[in-house]
């Protein structure tokens, strides 16, 4: 579950790392309830300063790993986790717990980076055809690497999501659905879909499970 | 109701074959522990403290708001009083007024017999809308 993740990141990270944290699964919980509070103060006003940068470590790293694979560009996704965090802090209605503020956080990143999905593909596709071609060939790790960051950019930025939210996030069905805004019953067939065409992306590369290990 | 087609076996089950399910999680393991997600992050102090500010600002500007609200409310019973009052003044002043005002709706071909009549016709409604928007401009600059 995302959300647990968050929470206990921080001990995981001591632990083995935030790769290791995000890998790590829990139980799904019951669905954050519809938030029928009225609009209170701004959680900036709810939050002092020492709690926003406890969240904001537990959360953006892992939440910026996933921006940076929907927007397919580091510094649009530093952006994005800017945004996304200032639009947490300006909300009317802050989340009260950590689950629901994880889940309020994924949720807006992901509608921001929605927003942006054409245009940055578009900018990404130019600066690609632009970029000179790099001197001689990239050592074999790293001719990997690349070739498997392009089978996943294959997949539509919804598609990213899904395979990324799952699979190294280890979000539960119903997370998932909350946070792309799908049918709990959609993503399971979304998601299968996106992974079979993920494992044609890598395949049609020649890559195998045996070189990744 | 239309009977749906039978579920082809991979629908039902939604995993792939053991060996893309492997590939899928080995690409996403290599994915997920790129070193360049371990670049630093921006500070989290600038984006507490821009929508802090924002807020503060944007609470102020409420509670201003607020406030103009009653004078607002205020200046226009005070120009309806005053409307009334030169109306009433009017009629005191001039009591055919009103008979007068009887004949100019009654005699519109009439109006433009008497060109200071005509003249009152159009100056009192743009002495109204000039005391509206004066009232409005105001009120917004409060």
């Amino acid at each position: 579950m995302i959300w647990s993740i968050a929470l206990g990141a921080g001990a995981a990270a001591k632990a083995g790392g935030d790769g290791e944290a995000r890998r790590r699964t829990a139980g799904g919980g019951p669905p954050a309830p519809p938030d029928a509070r009225p609009a209170g103060p701004a959680a900036s006003a709810a939050l002092d300063e020492s709690e926003f940068t406890a969240l904001y470590h537990r959360v953006a790293r892992p939440l910026r790993a996933y921006l940076r694979r929907l927007a397919g560009d580091p510094e649009r996704a530093d952006d994005l986790l800017q945004e996304t965090f200032y639009r947490f802090l300006r909300s009317d209605r802050p989340p009260l717990d950590e689950r629901q503020r994880t889940a309020y956080l994924y949720r807006t990143a992901t509608r921001l980076a929605q927003d942006g999905w054409r245009r940055a593909a578009r900018e990404r596709r130019r600066r690609e055809a632009s970029a000179p071609e790099p001197d001689g060939a990239p050592p074999p790790d790293r001719a990997l690497a690349l070739d498997i960051d392009r089978a996943f950019r294959e997949l539509q930025p919804r598609e990213r999501a899904l395979v990324w939210l799952a699979g190294v996030e280890g979000a539960s069905h119903r997370e998932v659905a909350e946070v792309l805004g799908v049918a709990e019953a959609s993503v399971k067939v979304l998601l299968f879909r996106a992974r079979r065409k993920l494992a044609r992306a890598l395949d049609r590369r020649g890559i195998a499970a045996e070189d990744l290990r | 109701m239309t009977r749906r087609p039978t579920p082809a076996p991979e629908a039902r089950t939604r995993t792939l074959e053991p060996r893309r399910e492997a590939l899928v999680d080995s690409a996403l393991a290599r994915l997920a522990a790129d070193p360049a997600d371990g670049a630093p992050l921006p500070e989290p102090e600038p984006i507490y403290w821009r929508a802090r500010v924002i807020s503060r600002l944007t609470e102020r500007q409420e509670a201003a708001e607020r406030a103009a609200r009653p004078l607002e409310l205020a200046g226009l019973a005070a120009f309806v009083a005053l409307a009334a009052l030169a109306a009433t003044g009017a009629l005191w002043l001039q009591p055919d007024l009103l008979g007068w005002a009887a004949r100019l709706a009654g005699d519109a071909g009439g109006l433009a017999e008497g060109s200071g009549r005509l003249a009152l016709l159009v100056a009192v409604p743009l002495l109204l809308g000039a005391g509206l928007a004066g009232l409005q401009l105001l009120t917004e600059r409060r």
